[in-house]
Order: structure tokens, then sequence, then C-alpha cells
């Protein structure tokens, strides 16, 4: 007889495949308006949206409670869209999107209401104080993002050092020093010795034969920003 | 392992194929088994200074380009058995140097020498970042002019960030050797004082080779400097190369300020105006 029959290839198989599938972001949650853009996209192109399959991502949505699923979904089969899933949904909506045949889909947008994205480092990585040893060469730039600079030798002429924060330098200055560069007024420049090729404060700048050094080399040199303009005095 | 030195400037014109050139017969002259490799392709004077011009049959583009292998291209040099010279193509620009290629010939050298000291052209290009690649230290000539100074700082930027060692975050030897160095100017003080050159570079004091008339009549011999034992360029570099090999103590500017002094002294007492 025929067991054999019994284990013959199956009537079905499970395998991944992948379809391009068109998004639509919503940012809020009014049905006339949906039925509106929907109207008008579709006037340029009629056929596209054919039968077409679309997931609704809702990570702009913050109040998800109200949102209207089931018309949401017989407003875009008027316009032949059909709608087979939602991104971004609230877990305690998730029912809801299941029982009108909604799948959930894998979220890889982040929602807008999480608070302060997190960064891949620590908060004290970018903000760090940007800490050199070493002479700061002719040619060479140095940038400290996001925080201030220290530098514990020579500006030597022709280099050049930014920073979004302070500077500070233990050090002759015979380069280019800018202070925040990102537009900070508050940040200021310190060194030793001035004999700079140019300084700058959120871009208000001196040059070199425009700088005057206020005697009495026993203090540190301040640089500030004041109504605007650069001052330059000893600690 | 051969110790791979680079000998540059940044500047032109400043004395880096003259100190080569010495450098290299120096370390020869110790019994140290050399090789000076010229990296101006294009526009080579090693082999001038060497007295080798006439004895160049394959150079370092042949060599690179396997048309010719090492030992066809290494000239012996005629006064000292320990010294070969590697010249450079005339005929070709410096496109022809490959890291790939300029690695092989170091290591295939590094089997056989004690030192190879690589003479650089001059600017930041191709020929000169080849030449600094695989240095394992360098010797920076500075004239004592502003110019030469701004240029040798931005050569050690790149010393400190474009060479092997840098890119592994190994330590590279930084040497500063000063050419044409002229006790009259100094004083009047129309070229830069040894103490601001180090102030501003920030690197050791190898030695200081003072304008002499000797350089000129040696390249015309196709011998280095540092033979002629009797000039006072030819003294300079064979103290430098004593300093380098740790036979003589580090240069002492305070020593050397002093001798200038007494110089100067003697000088006035005789009335001859320096």
């Amino acid at each position: 007889m025929s067991e054999s029959s019994k284990d013959a290839s199956p009537s079905l198989a499970f395998k991944a495949d992948f379809f391009p599938l068109t998004v639509i972001r919503l940012t809020d949650i009014s049905l006339p308006k949906l039925k509106k853009m929907v109207k008008s996209t579709l006037k340029d192109a009629p056929n596209y949206f054919s039968n077409a399959p679309i997931v609704v991502d809702v990570n702009d949505i913050e109040t998800q409670e109200q949102l209207p699923l089931s018309k949401m979904k017989i407003i875009l089969k008027e316009s032949g869209m059909i709608l087979i899933g939602i991104r971004g949904l609230n877990p305690a909506m998730h029912q809801d999107a299941i029982d009108l045949d909604i799948a959930v889909m894998k979220n890889t947008r982040p929602p807008k209401s999480e608070p302060a994205r997190q960064a891949s480092k620590p908060t004290t990585g970018s903000n760090k104080t940007k800490i050199i040893t070493k002479p700061i060469r002719a040619g060479s730039q140095v940038y400290a993002k996001g925080g201030d600079l220290v530098i514990l030798a020579a500006v030597n002429a022709g280099a050049e050092c930014f920073a979004d924060g302070n500077i500070h330098v233990y050090g002759p200055v015979r380069g280019k020093v800018l202070a925040g560069a990102t537009g900070d007024k508050t940040a200021r420049i310190f060194c030793e010795s001035l004999d700079a090729e140019l300084v700058s404060i959120a871009g208000q700048y001196l040059i070199h034969e425009q700088i005057v050094v206020p005697d009495n080399a026993k203090s540190m040199i301040q640089i500030s920003l004041i109504d605007d303009k650069l001052s330059i005095k000893r600690t | 392992m051969a110790k791979v030195i680079v000998v540059t400037s940044g500047k032109g014109g400043v004395g880096k194929t003259t100190t080569s050139a010495s450098i290299a017969m120096g370390l020869a002259m110790h019994h140290k088994k050399t090789v000076v490799i010229d990296f101006d392709i294009g526009l080579r004077n090693l082999d001038l200074i060497m007295g080798c011009e006439r004895r160049v049959v394959y150079d370092i583009a042949n060599v690179i380009r396997e048309e010719a292998n090492l030992n066809q291209a290494l000239i012996r040099d005629k006064n000292n058995v320990n010294l070969y010279i590697l010249a450079a193509s005339q005929t070709r620009d410096k496109e022809v140097l490959t890291k790939e290629g300029v690695g092989k010939i170091i290591n295939e050298l590094s089997e056989t020498f004690d030192y190879i000291v690589c003479d650089s052209p001059a600017g930041i290009e191709k020929g000169a970042m080849m030449a600094m690649y695989y240095a394992d230290a360098a010797v920076i000539v500075t004239n004592p002019e502003v110019s030469s100074v701004r240029d040798s700082d931005r050569i050690l930027g790149m010393l400190s960030s474009k060479t092997q060692r840098a890119e592994a975050g190994e330590n590279l030897e930084e040497h500063l050797i000063i050419t044409r160095y002229s006790e009259k100017r100094a004083s009047t003080g129309e070229m830069l004082a040894l103490e601001d050159i180090k102030e501003l570079l920030g690197v050791a004091l190898l030695g200081v080779v003072p304008e002499s008339d000797s350089v000129l009549n040696a390249s015309n011999a196709g011998t280095p400097v540092i033979t002629e034992e009797k000039s006072a360029a030819g003294k300079a570099y064979m103290e430098i190369v004593e300093r380098f090999l740790g036979k003589r103590p580090a240069f002492d500017e305070a020593n050397f300020n002093k001798k200038r002094g007494l110089f100067k002294r003697l000088f006035k007492k005789e009335g001859v105006t320096s």
C-alpha cells in the first residue's frame, strides 16, 4: 500500500521574502485631512496605488488612543489601498489593530515622544574637554566639538584651533584661535602669551596687527566678548 | 633590522642632500653598513653629491617596476666599502613611487644593512611622503630663518601623523640640524637664534653646521663634506654623527654660545670686524 504517500512533498513552505511597501506617515489623526491628502495624491497617479499594500506609520502621533484605525482602513480602501500594517503603535493599541487585520510592523523609526534620544556614548563623551599635550604644528587643525579645548603646549604659527566652548592655552599662542565656533558669545580664550595670527569669539575676530596685549606679564590673558566686541585683558 | 632615517625639511635648498650624504658617509666611517636612497624622482642630486653620477645604470624606479633587482641598482661608494647608493630616476616622475614598492625595497635592504638613509625631496608631496613613511628616525634640516622654520614645523606635523609609526601609535625619533648657520648674521640678529628655533620647533638639536665654502667644493668634487676633516662644516657633521650614535654628549647650546663669545672677543681684540 502507499504508506509512503503520506510523507509526500509538503503542500506549503515558509519562505522569507522582501516586498517594497509604501508607508504613509501620519502626523495627526484627522480623518478628513487623510481623505483629502489621499485623494490629491491619487489625482497625480490614479492607478499607482490600486490594490497597493500600505503600511501606516504613526510614530509622530502622541495621543494614539484616539486613532480611528477602522475608519482609516475604510478610507484607504475607498481609494484602492489595502491597509495591511501599522508601525509605531502603542503596545496598548496592538490588539485593536490585530482585531482589524492590521499587522503590527517592526518599528524601525524611533517615536518622537521618546525623551531626549539616547546617545550611543555617555553624555560626558561629546561635551568633554579636549586636552592636547603636544604642540600644534603649522598646517594642523584641532577642533573641540561641543566643549572646551585645553592645550598644554604651543600653538605654532600656521596652526588653527577651534572650540565650541572656551580655549585655554598653557603656552605661547602664535597661530589662530577661535572660541565659540558655533556661536557661543560667552566663550572665552585664556592664554599665557599672545602673538596670535587671529583670535575670534563667536565670529568676531581680530588679526595680529589689531591685537593689543595689555602689559603686566604676571597673569593670564583673558579674551572675551563684551557688547559684541573683543576685549583683551589680564586676569 | 635596519634603522630607517629620513632627512627632510619641507623647505627646499636648506641642505638635505648635503646632510644625507654626510650622515650616510659618517655612519659608514663608523663601520655601519649604510645605504642612502634618493627620493627626489626627476630632479635627482644625490648621485652628483656622492660622485657616482656616471655609474648609475638602474635606479629606484627600475626596481619598483621590477625592471631590475636591488643588487643591480645599488652602487657601491668609491671611497667606503660600507656605503651604498640607490639613485633616483631622472626620466620619470614621483608617480612611480608606491607605498608597497617602497616598502618592499626597505624590507629587502633591512636584511643586509644597518642604516637606511632616505634623502627626501623638498615639499610635502608624494616624494617627501614616501621618503618619510617607513622612517624610524627623522633628521629635520632647518636654516635659521623664518620660512625654513615654518616649513620644518609643518613637516614635523606630518611626521607625527602620516608615517607608519604614527599610524601604529609608535614613537618616531626626531632630531634637528641647523645648517648654513652664519656666526656674523646671528650676532646682528639677522638670523634666528638657536634658542628661538629650538623653542619654536620643540625638537632636540643634534648639531649646527656653519655656512661654509667647503660644502660647494665637496659637491663639486663628488665627495660628502664630512670627509673634509679640516672644514668647519665637515667637523660639524662628524660631531652630528657621533651624537646620533651616542658617542658624543648631546649638543650644548650654552657651550656653543660661549665659544661664539670667545670667537667674537678674539676678533675684536685683533681689530678685525666680523
